[in-house]
């Protein structure tokens, strides 16, 4: 009985971490001009780590156990007039790309319809089976 | 009571089972570095199956373990994660209507039975 909703589980873990995923992009293309940040300095990109997470040998979850941030290096803008402008006159700016960003939407929304989709099948699927006895 | 087919029906619902699990595990993992798609061979189990239950296993007292394996893919992502979305996603379907073919003519079978026992009524 146990192992009977195993699926949905999964399923659901994955749904989960593709909309941890989700609201980590909408961040970062949020901040992609934020200059100041709490911890100071511009806002740094953000990524997701993903993890199998084992139920057991046939049912393996996912997994987010931490979020990561993005080591690569600021975007410098000449900018004289910023107030956040160093002593030559430049900028940094966050290191972001929006187009990466939107590509890594578009594969999170992709898999998050997929997981929804494998959900729905499921359902059916048990249904159909309950539907045994009232033949 | 349960004949045959019944038993053969049966096992094609628990081999279509365990394969969702392991086709769900996949398209959980699709975006997880290093994951490693697998699946399970329905014909061949469903073959292992009925083969036991000529040598008289009654086919639900067959119960070990299906041969999970690692898929072949044409080429693994950068990360080394092996999962297709697509393909995954077409194996899903196959699954479905496999079990709900298996349904369906399970729920013919006790509808046999049923009108057996009614004597017709």
């Amino acid at each position: 009985m146990k192992e009977m909703f195993m699926p949905l589980k999964v399923s659901a873990t994955a749904l989960e971490a593709q909309k941890i995923r989700m609201n980590v992009i909408a961040s970062n293309i949020a901040n992609v001009n934020s200059t100041r940040t709490p911890e100071g300095g511009p806002y740094k990109r953000r990524d997701v780590l993903f993890e199998s997470y084992m139920f057991d040998e046939s049912s393996v979850g996912v997994n987010i156990p931490k979020i990561v941030e993005d080591q690569r290096p600021f975007k410098m803008v000449y900018d004289p007039s910023h107030p956040d402008a160093n002593k030559d006159g430049y900028v940094s700016y966050p290191n972001i790309n929006t187009i990466e960003e939107t590509v890594n939407l578009i594969s999170a929304t992709r898999a998050y319809e997929a997981n929804l989709t494998l959900i729905n099948s499921y359902k059916e699927m048990f249904m159909k089976t309950l539907d045994i006895t009232k033949a | 009571m349960a004949d045959d087919t019944m038993n053969i029906l049966e096992k094609m619902l628990d081999i279509a089972a365990f394969r969702q699990r392991v086709l769900s595990s996949n398209i959980a993992n699709a975006d997880t570095p290093g994951y490693k798609a697998k699946d399970i061979s329905f014909q061949q189990e469903l073959d292992k199956a009925i083969k036991a239950s000529n040598n008289g296993n009654r086919v639900s007292n067959f119960r070990q373990g299906y041969e999970v394996y690692e898929t072949n893919t044409t080429m693994p992502n950068r990360d080394g994660n092996t999962v297709n979305l697509d393909i995954e996603m077409a194996k899903v379907a196959e699954n479905t209507l496999i079990y709900n073919a298996a349904t369906q003519l399970m729920t013919m079978k006790v509808r046999m039975l049923k009108d057996v026992i009614k004597g017709g009524r």
